[in-house]
Protein backbone atom coordinates (compact mmCIF):
# COMPACT_ATOMS: atom_id res chain seq x y z
CA UNK A 1 0.00 0.00 0.00
CA UNK A 2 2.75 2.60 1.15
CA UNK A 3 4.55 1.11 -1.66
CA UNK A 4 1.86 1.96 -4.49
CA UNK A 5 1.28 5.36 -2.85
CA UNK A 6 5.01 6.62 -3.55
CA UNK A 7 5.06 4.77 -6.94
CA UNK A 8 2.27 6.90 -7.74
CA UNK A 9 3.15 10.07 -6.03
CA UNK A 10 6.66 10.25 -7.59
CA UNK A 11 5.12 9.81 -10.80
CA UNK A 12 2.69 12.59 -10.64
CA UNK A 13 3.21 15.01 -7.78
CA UNK A 14 1.61 18.23 -8.65
CA UNK A 15 2.84 21.32 -7.85
CA UNK A 16 -0.28 22.49 -6.14
CA UNK A 17 -2.95 20.80 -5.23
CA UNK A 18 -6.48 21.61 -3.61
CA UNK A 19 -8.61 19.31 -1.92
CA UNK A 20 -11.99 20.74 -1.45
CA UNK A 21 -10.72 23.85 0.28
CA UNK A 22 -13.38 26.35 1.33
CA UNK A 23 -12.96 29.74 3.29
CA UNK A 24 -15.77 31.20 5.54
CA UNK A 25 -15.71 34.52 6.91
CA UNK A 26 -16.95 36.15 10.03
CA UNK A 27 -18.48 34.57 12.95
CA UNK A 28 -20.90 31.93 14.21
CA UNK A 29 -24.17 33.51 13.00
CA UNK A 30 -23.30 36.32 10.43
CA UNK A 31 -21.15 34.03 8.23
CA UNK A 32 -19.99 34.49 4.36
CA UNK A 33 -18.92 31.83 2.65
CA UNK A 34 -16.17 33.03 0.25
CA UNK A 35 -14.84 30.15 -1.41
CA UNK A 36 -16.50 26.68 -1.52
CA UNK A 37 -14.96 23.37 -2.08
CA UNK A 38 -12.43 24.19 -4.70
CA UNK A 39 -10.29 20.85 -5.67
CA UNK A 40 -7.88 21.02 -8.80
CA UNK A 41 -4.09 20.18 -9.63
CA UNK A 42 -1.32 22.01 -11.17
CA UNK A 43 1.02 20.53 -13.04
CA UNK A 44 4.93 21.53 -12.50
CA UNK A 45 5.35 24.18 -15.40
CA UNK A 46 2.12 25.24 -16.18
CA UNK A 47 1.14 28.61 -16.21
CA UNK A 48 -2.91 28.55 -14.69
CA UNK A 49 -4.87 31.89 -15.06
CA UNK A 50 -8.20 32.17 -12.42
CA UNK A 51 -10.69 34.60 -13.31
CA UNK A 52 -14.15 35.19 -12.33
CA UNK A 53 -16.39 38.29 -11.45
CA UNK A 54 -15.30 40.62 -8.40
CA UNK A 55 -15.13 39.50 -5.09
CA UNK A 56 -15.38 35.94 -6.23
CA UNK A 57 -12.33 35.25 -3.82
CA UNK A 58 -10.15 34.14 -6.42
CA UNK A 59 -8.31 36.88 -4.50
CA UNK A 60 -8.50 34.79 -1.38
CA UNK A 61 -8.04 31.21 -3.32
CA UNK A 62 -4.33 32.86 -3.82
CA UNK A 63 -3.48 33.95 -0.86
CA UNK A 64 -4.38 30.52 0.99
CA UNK A 65 -1.84 29.02 -1.70
CA UNK A 66 0.59 31.34 -0.31
CA UNK A 67 0.09 30.47 3.22
CA UNK A 68 -0.84 33.85 4.50
CA UNK A 69 -4.52 32.55 5.33
CA UNK A 70 -6.14 29.72 6.13
CA UNK A 71 -8.84 27.56 4.68
CA UNK A 72 -11.74 27.00 6.60
CA UNK A 73 -11.77 23.11 5.10
CA UNK A 74 -9.72 21.28 3.01
CA UNK A 75 -6.22 21.44 2.56
CA UNK A 76 -3.77 23.01 0.22
CA UNK A 77 -0.62 20.65 -0.67
CA UNK A 78 2.74 22.71 -2.78
CA UNK A 79 5.51 20.16 -4.15
CA UNK A 80 3.49 17.51 -2.60
CA UNK A 81 3.68 19.02 1.28
CA UNK A 82 0.75 21.25 2.98
CA UNK A 83 1.52 25.02 3.15
CA UNK A 84 0.43 25.93 6.59
CA UNK A 85 2.53 29.16 6.68
CA UNK A 86 4.08 31.11 4.30
CA UNK A 87 7.26 29.24 2.51
CA UNK A 88 9.41 31.57 0.30
CA UNK A 89 11.45 28.76 -0.61
CA UNK A 90 8.51 27.08 -2.11
CA UNK A 91 6.27 29.70 -3.45
CA UNK A 92 6.89 33.37 -4.29
CA UNK A 93 3.97 35.92 -4.33
CA UNK A 94 3.71 38.93 -6.90
CA UNK A 95 1.31 41.68 -5.44
CA UNK A 96 -0.69 44.38 -7.30
CA UNK A 97 1.14 47.87 -8.29
CA UNK A 98 2.26 50.01 -4.97
CA UNK A 99 3.60 46.77 -2.91
CA UNK A 100 7.49 47.61 -3.78
CA UNK A 101 8.54 49.23 -0.27
CA UNK A 102 9.97 53.03 -1.35
CA UNK A 103 12.42 53.38 1.49
CA UNK A 104 14.54 50.54 -0.85
CA UNK A 105 16.02 50.72 -4.17
CA UNK A 106 15.42 48.50 -6.62
CA UNK A 107 17.81 46.36 -5.80
CA UNK A 108 17.12 46.20 -2.31
CA UNK A 109 13.54 45.30 -2.75
CA UNK A 110 14.76 42.25 -4.78
CA UNK A 111 17.71 41.54 -1.95
CA UNK A 112 14.46 42.03 0.78
CA UNK A 113 13.60 38.42 0.78
CA UNK A 114 16.91 36.83 1.16
CA UNK A 115 18.10 39.42 3.57
CA UNK A 116 15.27 37.95 6.07
CA UNK A 117 16.87 34.60 6.57
CA UNK A 118 20.46 35.87 5.92
CA UNK A 119 21.37 32.45 5.03
CA UNK A 120 23.73 34.18 2.05
CA UNK A 121 26.41 36.63 3.21
CA UNK A 122 25.18 40.45 1.27
CA UNK A 123 27.61 40.77 -1.52
CA UNK A 124 26.00 37.28 -2.58
CA UNK A 125 22.54 38.39 -1.88
CA UNK A 126 23.05 41.14 -4.17
CA UNK A 127 24.60 39.83 -7.16
CA UNK A 128 21.54 37.61 -6.39
CA UNK A 129 18.99 40.57 -6.48
CA UNK A 130 21.39 41.85 -9.46
CA UNK A 131 20.65 38.82 -12.03
CA UNK A 132 16.68 38.75 -11.03
CA UNK A 133 16.90 42.22 -12.03
CA UNK A 134 19.01 41.70 -15.49
CA UNK A 135 16.63 38.46 -15.52
CA UNK A 136 13.50 41.03 -15.95
CA UNK A 137 15.31 43.80 -18.02
CA UNK A 138 16.08 45.84 -15.51
CA UNK A 139 19.92 45.94 -15.41
CA UNK A 140 21.22 49.22 -15.27
CA UNK A 141 18.15 50.04 -12.59
CA UNK A 142 19.47 48.89 -9.62
CA UNK A 143 20.01 51.68 -7.49
CA UNK A 144 16.45 53.34 -8.86
CA UNK A 145 13.73 53.81 -6.11
CA UNK A 146 10.35 53.08 -6.77
CA UNK A 147 8.92 56.64 -7.28
CA UNK A 148 11.97 56.62 -10.28
CA UNK A 149 10.10 54.23 -11.83
CA UNK A 150 7.38 53.47 -14.39
CA UNK A 151 4.61 51.47 -12.96
CA UNK A 152 5.57 48.72 -16.11
CA UNK A 153 9.43 49.05 -14.48
CA UNK A 154 8.18 48.60 -10.80
CA UNK A 155 5.74 45.37 -11.58
CA UNK A 156 8.85 43.81 -13.20
CA UNK A 157 10.58 44.54 -9.65
CA UNK A 158 7.91 42.91 -8.18
CA UNK A 159 8.46 39.65 -10.46
CA UNK A 160 12.17 40.08 -9.78
CA UNK A 161 11.16 39.82 -6.24
CA UNK A 162 8.74 37.44 -6.25
CA UNK A 163 11.65 34.92 -8.12
CA UNK A 164 14.62 36.07 -5.39
CA UNK A 165 14.65 32.53 -3.57
CA UNK A 166 13.61 30.69 -6.94
CA UNK A 167 10.52 28.90 -5.38
CA UNK A 168 8.75 26.54 -7.98
CA UNK A 169 5.86 28.09 -8.07
CA UNK A 170 4.98 31.84 -8.51
CA UNK A 171 1.68 33.02 -7.53
CA UNK A 172 0.43 36.78 -9.20
CA UNK A 173 -2.48 38.52 -7.95
CA UNK A 174 -3.50 40.86 -10.46
CA UNK A 175 -0.22 42.18 -11.08
CA UNK A 176 -1.31 43.99 -14.23
CA UNK A 177 -4.12 45.60 -13.07
CA UNK A 178 -2.75 48.91 -12.51
CA UNK A 179 -0.83 49.33 -16.09
CA UNK A 180 -2.28 50.85 -18.93
CA UNK A 181 -2.95 49.26 -22.08
CA UNK A 182 -0.03 48.83 -23.78
CA UNK A 183 2.55 48.15 -20.73
CA UNK A 184 -0.04 45.37 -20.13
CA UNK A 185 0.31 43.68 -23.43
CA UNK A 186 4.07 44.35 -23.11
CA UNK A 187 4.28 43.10 -19.80
CA UNK A 188 2.64 39.73 -20.68
CA UNK A 189 4.88 38.66 -23.37
CA UNK A 190 7.88 39.55 -20.67
CA UNK A 191 5.82 37.28 -18.12
CA UNK A 192 5.51 34.83 -20.48
CA UNK A 193 9.11 34.90 -21.98
CA UNK A 194 10.53 34.92 -17.96
CA UNK A 195 8.28 31.84 -17.57
CA UNK A 196 9.66 30.34 -20.49
CA UNK A 197 13.23 30.89 -19.49
CA UNK A 198 12.70 29.93 -15.36
CA UNK A 199 10.06 27.10 -15.99
CA UNK A 200 8.05 27.80 -13.20
CA UNK A 201 5.04 26.94 -12.26
CA UNK A 202 2.78 29.92 -12.60
CA UNK A 203 -1.06 30.83 -10.80
CA UNK A 204 -2.09 33.80 -12.40
CA UNK A 205 -5.61 35.64 -11.33
CA UNK A 206 -6.96 38.76 -13.27
CA UNK A 207 -10.31 40.49 -14.29
CA UNK A 208 -9.09 40.44 -18.43
CA UNK A 209 -10.47 37.72 -20.40
CA UNK A 210 -7.78 38.67 -22.78
CA UNK A 211 -5.10 38.09 -20.92
CA UNK A 212 -6.24 34.92 -19.67
CA UNK A 213 -6.72 33.56 -22.82
CA UNK A 214 -3.27 34.93 -23.85
CA UNK A 215 -1.20 34.01 -21.09
CA UNK A 216 -2.83 30.74 -19.68
CA UNK A 217 -2.32 26.84 -20.53
CA UNK A 218 -5.32 26.30 -18.74
CA UNK A 219 -7.99 29.04 -17.11
CA UNK A 220 -10.12 27.91 -14.36
CA UNK A 221 -13.16 29.94 -14.16
CA UNK A 222 -14.59 31.32 -10.86
CA UNK A 223 -18.11 31.64 -9.79
CA UNK A 224 -19.48 34.30 -7.90
CA UNK A 225 -19.92 34.14 -4.34
CA UNK A 226 -19.66 31.34 -3.00
CA UNK A 227 -16.43 31.10 -5.06
CA UNK A 228 -16.57 27.83 -7.05
CA UNK A 229 -14.45 26.43 -10.02
CA UNK A 230 -17.14 25.90 -13.15
CA UNK A 231 -15.21 25.85 -15.68
CA UNK A 232 -11.62 24.98 -16.73
CA UNK A 233 -10.50 25.50 -20.32
CA UNK A 234 -7.45 24.39 -21.74
CA UNK A 235 -6.38 27.08 -24.23
CA UNK A 236 -4.20 24.78 -27.11
CA UNK A 237 -3.08 28.04 -28.92
CA UNK A 238 0.33 27.21 -29.87
CA UNK A 239 3.67 29.04 -27.78
CA UNK A 240 5.08 31.87 -28.35
CA UNK A 241 1.64 33.79 -28.27
CA UNK A 242 1.92 36.41 -30.63
CA UNK A 243 0.01 39.20 -31.04
CA UNK A 244 -1.63 38.21 -34.46
CA UNK A 245 -3.89 35.27 -32.28
CA UNK A 246 -5.44 37.51 -30.79
CA UNK A 247 -8.00 37.98 -33.31
CA UNK A 248 -7.75 35.23 -34.48
CA UNK A 249 -10.78 32.22 -34.11
CA UNK A 250 -9.98 30.09 -31.56
CA UNK A 251 -8.42 33.35 -29.19
CA UNK A 252 -12.16 34.31 -30.22
CA UNK A 253 -14.08 31.20 -28.68
CA UNK A 254 -12.14 31.12 -25.53
CA UNK A 255 -12.77 34.07 -24.63
CA UNK A 256 -16.36 33.90 -25.18
CA UNK A 257 -16.41 30.39 -23.54
CA UNK A 258 -15.08 32.36 -20.44
CA UNK A 259 -17.53 35.16 -20.83
CA UNK A 260 -20.48 33.50 -20.81
CA UNK A 261 -19.47 31.81 -17.88
CA UNK A 262 -18.67 34.89 -15.93
CA UNK A 263 -22.02 36.50 -17.19
CA UNK A 264 -24.19 33.20 -16.01
CA UNK A 265 -22.18 33.04 -13.19
CA UNK A 266 -22.56 36.61 -11.87
CA UNK B 1 24.83 83.61 -15.90
CA UNK B 2 21.41 82.45 -14.97
CA UNK B 3 20.21 81.17 -11.40
CA UNK B 4 17.89 78.26 -11.10
CA UNK B 5 14.51 78.86 -9.72
CA UNK B 6 15.76 77.43 -6.36
CA UNK B 7 18.70 79.66 -6.60
CA UNK B 8 16.63 82.67 -7.28
CA UNK B 9 13.90 82.04 -4.20
CA UNK B 10 16.70 81.52 -1.91
CA UNK B 11 18.71 84.98 -2.67
CA UNK B 12 15.17 86.68 -2.57
CA UNK B 13 14.27 85.24 0.88
CA UNK B 14 17.76 86.46 2.14
CA UNK B 15 17.01 89.77 0.58
CA UNK B 16 13.71 90.01 2.76
CA UNK B 17 15.51 88.93 6.16
CA UNK B 18 18.55 91.69 5.36
CA UNK B 19 15.91 93.99 4.46
CA UNK B 20 13.97 93.27 7.52
CA UNK B 21 17.31 94.02 9.63
CA UNK B 22 18.23 97.10 7.63
CA UNK B 23 14.59 98.53 8.23
CA UNK B 24 14.85 97.61 12.26
CA UNK B 25 18.08 99.60 12.22
CA UNK B 26 17.05 102.53 9.93
CA UNK B 27 13.66 103.69 11.89
CA UNK B 28 15.80 103.31 15.48
CA UNK B 29 18.85 105.58 13.99
CA UNK B 30 17.12 107.97 12.60
CA UNK B 31 14.84 108.01 15.79
CA UNK B 32 11.29 107.27 13.58
CA UNK B 33 10.64 104.95 15.93
CA UNK B 34 12.05 105.99 19.75
CA UNK B 35 15.26 104.36 19.72
CA UNK B 36 14.78 103.63 23.76
CA UNK B 37 11.87 101.22 22.88
CA UNK B 38 13.38 99.59 19.36
CA UNK B 39 17.31 99.63 19.92
CA UNK B 40 18.63 99.98 16.88
CA UNK B 41 19.60 96.19 15.54
CA UNK B 42 23.42 96.86 15.41
CA UNK B 43 22.79 97.51 19.44
CA UNK B 44 20.62 94.35 19.61
CA UNK B 45 23.58 92.06 18.20
CA UNK B 46 26.46 93.18 19.94
CA UNK B 47 24.14 92.79 23.18
CA UNK B 48 23.85 89.20 22.05
CA UNK B 49 27.39 88.85 21.70
CA UNK B 50 28.29 90.37 25.21
CA UNK B 51 25.47 88.49 26.72
CA UNK B 52 26.72 84.88 25.15
CA UNK B 53 30.43 85.63 27.08
CA UNK B 54 28.38 86.23 30.90
CA UNK B 55 28.87 83.18 32.91
CA UNK B 56 25.17 83.87 34.41
CA UNK B 57 23.71 83.94 30.92
CA UNK B 58 25.25 80.85 30.06
CA UNK B 59 24.36 79.00 33.57
CA UNK B 60 20.37 80.49 32.35
CA UNK B 61 20.75 78.54 28.77
CA UNK B 62 22.11 75.77 29.77
CA UNK B 63 19.26 75.46 32.87
CA UNK B 64 16.38 75.97 30.21
CA UNK B 65 18.65 73.29 27.57
CA UNK B 66 18.34 70.79 30.23
CA UNK B 67 14.66 71.74 31.32
CA UNK B 68 13.84 71.22 27.68
CA UNK B 69 16.18 67.68 26.81
CA UNK B 70 14.20 66.18 30.14
CA UNK B 71 10.99 67.08 29.25
CA UNK B 72 11.49 66.29 25.61
CA UNK B 73 13.19 62.42 26.10
CA UNK B 74 9.85 62.23 28.66
CA UNK B 75 7.60 62.98 26.92
CA UNK B 76 8.36 61.55 23.69
CA UNK B 77 8.39 57.78 24.61
CA UNK B 78 5.52 57.96 27.06
CA UNK B 79 3.94 60.12 24.01
CA UNK B 80 4.96 57.13 21.88
CA UNK B 81 3.63 54.65 24.20
CA UNK B 82 -0.23 56.40 24.32
CA UNK B 83 -0.17 56.69 20.42
CA UNK B 84 0.89 53.03 19.87
CA UNK B 85 -1.53 52.11 22.17
CA UNK B 86 -4.31 53.98 20.49
CA UNK B 87 -3.22 52.58 17.03
CA UNK B 88 -2.97 49.15 17.58
CA UNK B 89 -5.41 48.25 20.45
CA UNK B 90 -9.03 48.58 18.53
CA UNK B 91 -10.50 49.04 22.55
CA UNK B 92 -8.23 51.36 24.04
CA UNK B 93 -8.25 53.65 20.79
CA UNK B 94 -12.15 53.69 21.24
CA UNK B 95 -11.47 54.69 24.61
CA UNK B 96 -8.15 57.20 24.73
CA UNK B 97 -8.64 59.10 21.17
CA UNK B 98 -11.20 61.30 22.00
CA UNK B 99 -9.47 62.34 25.22
CA UNK B 100 -6.07 62.82 24.24
CA UNK B 101 -8.03 64.85 21.50
CA UNK B 102 -9.81 67.08 24.14
CA UNK B 103 -6.84 67.46 26.08
CA UNK B 104 -4.88 68.66 22.99
CA UNK B 105 -7.16 70.92 22.16
CA UNK B 106 -7.43 72.77 25.19
CA UNK B 107 -4.87 75.47 25.59
CA UNK B 108 -1.92 74.36 28.25
CA UNK B 109 -1.19 77.86 29.87
CA UNK B 110 -4.24 78.11 31.74
CA UNK B 111 -2.81 74.99 33.66
CA UNK B 112 0.45 77.08 34.60
CA UNK B 113 -0.88 77.39 37.93
CA UNK B 114 -1.76 74.27 38.89
CA UNK B 115 1.58 73.22 37.64
CA UNK B 116 3.18 75.91 40.34
CA UNK B 117 1.20 74.72 42.92
CA UNK B 118 2.17 71.18 42.79
CA UNK B 119 5.76 71.50 41.64
CA UNK B 120 6.86 74.57 42.70
CA UNK B 121 8.79 76.80 40.76
CA UNK B 122 12.49 74.74 39.68
CA UNK B 123 13.18 72.25 37.77
CA UNK B 124 10.28 70.01 38.24
CA UNK B 125 7.55 72.68 37.16
CA UNK B 126 9.69 73.39 34.12
CA UNK B 127 9.98 69.66 32.91
CA UNK B 128 6.48 68.83 34.15
CA UNK B 129 4.57 71.80 31.69
CA UNK B 130 7.03 70.86 28.92
CA UNK B 131 6.39 67.14 29.18
CA UNK B 132 2.35 68.29 29.69
CA UNK B 133 2.71 70.63 26.26
CA UNK B 134 4.00 67.73 24.23
CA UNK B 135 2.96 64.44 24.83
CA UNK B 136 -1.31 64.69 23.52
CA UNK B 137 1.14 66.00 20.08
CA UNK B 138 3.49 62.97 20.15
CA UNK B 139 0.68 60.50 20.83
CA UNK B 140 -1.64 61.54 18.13
CA UNK B 141 1.19 61.89 15.82
CA UNK B 142 2.55 58.10 16.70
CA UNK B 143 -1.09 57.29 16.06
CA UNK B 144 -0.70 59.09 12.66
CA UNK B 145 2.50 57.07 11.74
CA UNK B 146 1.30 53.75 12.69
CA UNK B 147 -1.97 54.43 10.61
CA UNK B 148 0.36 55.16 7.91
CA UNK B 149 1.52 52.01 7.38
CA UNK B 150 0.47 50.28 4.66
CA UNK B 151 -0.86 46.31 5.05
CA UNK B 152 0.07 45.94 1.63
CA UNK B 153 3.44 45.85 2.92
CA UNK B 154 3.05 43.95 5.75
CA UNK B 155 1.25 41.22 3.90
CA UNK B 156 4.06 41.18 1.23
CA UNK B 157 7.23 40.97 4.01
CA UNK B 158 5.01 38.07 5.62
CA UNK B 159 4.48 36.42 2.09
CA UNK B 160 8.49 35.85 2.35
CA UNK B 161 8.24 34.44 5.69
CA UNK B 162 9.37 37.58 7.56
CA UNK B 163 9.34 37.57 11.54
CA UNK B 164 7.35 39.31 14.21
CA UNK B 165 10.15 41.74 14.78
CA UNK B 166 11.43 41.55 11.30
CA UNK B 167 8.03 42.81 10.40
CA UNK B 168 8.56 45.43 13.02
CA UNK B 169 12.01 46.79 12.50
CA UNK B 170 11.90 46.69 8.44
CA UNK B 171 8.79 47.25 7.96
CA UNK B 172 6.86 49.46 10.09
CA UNK B 173 10.10 51.60 11.62
CA UNK B 174 10.83 52.56 7.98
CA UNK B 175 7.24 53.32 6.85
CA UNK B 176 6.34 55.63 10.35
CA UNK B 177 9.96 57.49 9.72
CA UNK B 178 8.64 60.43 7.90
CA UNK B 179 5.85 60.99 9.75
CA UNK B 180 7.43 60.12 12.99
CA UNK B 181 10.35 62.59 12.02
CA UNK B 182 7.99 65.37 11.44
CA UNK B 183 6.11 64.66 14.42
CA UNK B 184 9.55 65.03 16.83
CA UNK B 185 9.87 68.94 15.01
CA UNK B 186 6.45 69.57 15.82
CA UNK B 187 7.08 67.85 19.06
CA UNK B 188 10.22 70.03 20.11
CA UNK B 189 8.05 73.63 19.08
CA UNK B 190 5.41 72.35 21.87
CA UNK B 191 8.38 71.26 24.17
CA UNK B 192 10.39 74.80 23.53
CA UNK B 193 7.26 76.99 24.18
CA UNK B 194 5.95 74.61 26.87
CA UNK B 195 9.16 75.33 28.77
CA UNK B 196 10.13 78.86 27.87
CA UNK B 197 6.24 80.14 28.59
CA UNK B 198 6.63 78.23 32.38
CA UNK B 199 9.74 80.37 32.96
CA UNK B 200 8.63 83.37 31.90
CA UNK B 201 5.50 82.67 34.35
CA UNK B 202 7.41 82.01 37.60
CA UNK B 203 10.79 81.05 37.53
CA UNK B 204 14.58 82.14 39.00
CA UNK B 205 16.69 80.83 35.83
CA UNK B 206 16.73 80.21 32.84
CA UNK B 207 16.27 81.99 29.71
CA UNK B 208 12.33 82.73 29.56
CA UNK B 209 13.16 83.94 33.00
CA UNK B 210 15.98 86.73 31.77
CA UNK B 211 13.69 87.68 28.96
CA UNK B 212 10.24 88.22 31.09
CA UNK B 213 12.93 90.27 33.86
CA UNK B 214 14.65 92.31 30.93
CA UNK B 215 11.18 93.46 29.84
CA UNK B 216 10.23 94.14 33.01
CA UNK B 217 13.06 96.78 33.47
CA UNK B 218 12.72 97.61 30.06
CA UNK B 219 16.14 96.88 29.11
CA UNK B 220 15.37 96.79 25.51
CA UNK B 221 18.83 96.21 23.83
CA UNK B 222 18.96 92.79 26.22
CA UNK B 223 15.40 91.65 25.67
CA UNK B 224 15.89 92.06 21.64
CA UNK B 225 18.83 90.28 21.98
CA UNK B 226 17.17 87.15 23.73
CA UNK B 227 14.21 87.54 21.47
CA UNK B 228 16.85 86.68 18.51
CA UNK B 229 18.54 83.84 20.50
CA UNK B 230 15.76 82.00 21.47
CA UNK B 231 14.38 82.34 17.89
CA UNK B 232 17.22 81.00 16.27
CA UNK B 233 17.99 77.98 18.54
CA UNK B 234 14.31 77.25 17.68
CA UNK B 235 15.45 77.25 14.12
CA UNK B 236 18.48 75.64 13.94
CA UNK B 237 16.58 72.48 15.87
CA UNK B 238 13.79 72.73 13.25
CA UNK B 239 16.00 72.78 10.69
CA UNK B 240 18.03 69.66 11.29
CA UNK B 241 15.22 67.70 11.41
CA UNK B 242 14.07 69.08 8.44
CA UNK B 243 16.82 67.72 7.05
CA UNK B 244 16.57 64.78 8.09
CA UNK B 245 12.98 64.50 6.73
CA UNK B 246 13.73 65.59 3.34
CA UNK B 247 16.31 62.90 3.02
CA UNK B 248 13.73 60.32 3.35
CA UNK B 249 10.68 62.41 1.75
CA UNK B 250 10.48 59.69 -1.15
CA UNK B 251 9.19 57.20 1.54
CA UNK B 252 6.09 58.89 1.40
CA UNK B 253 3.51 57.39 -1.22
Amino acid sequence: MRTLANVTELRTTPAIRLEGVGQIYGAAGDTVVAVEDVSFDVEPGKFVVLVGPSGCGKSSLLMMMAGLRHPSGGRILVEGKPIDEPDPDRVGVVFQEASLFPWLTAEQNVEFPLSLKRTLPKTERLARARERLDLVGLAGFEARYPHELSGGMKQRVSIARGLAQDPPVLLMDEPFAALDEQTRMTMGDELLRIWAETKKTVVFVTHSLTEAVYLADEVMVMSARPGRIIDRIKVDLPRPRTYEMLGGEIFGRLRDRIWRQIRTAA
Amino acid sequence: MTLSERQRASLVRTAIVVALFGLWELLSRTGAVNPRLLPPASDALATLFELLGRPKMRADLMVTASEVAVAFLLAVPVGAAIGLLIAESRYWGEVLRPLVFFLFSIPKSIFLPMFILAFGIGFAQKVGFGFFSTVFIVAMSTAAAVESVKPDHVTVARSFGATRSQIVSRIYLPSMMPVLLEALRIAMIFNFTGVILAEMYASRDGIGHAISTWGENFQMRQLFAGVILVALIAILFNEAVRWAERRCEHWRT
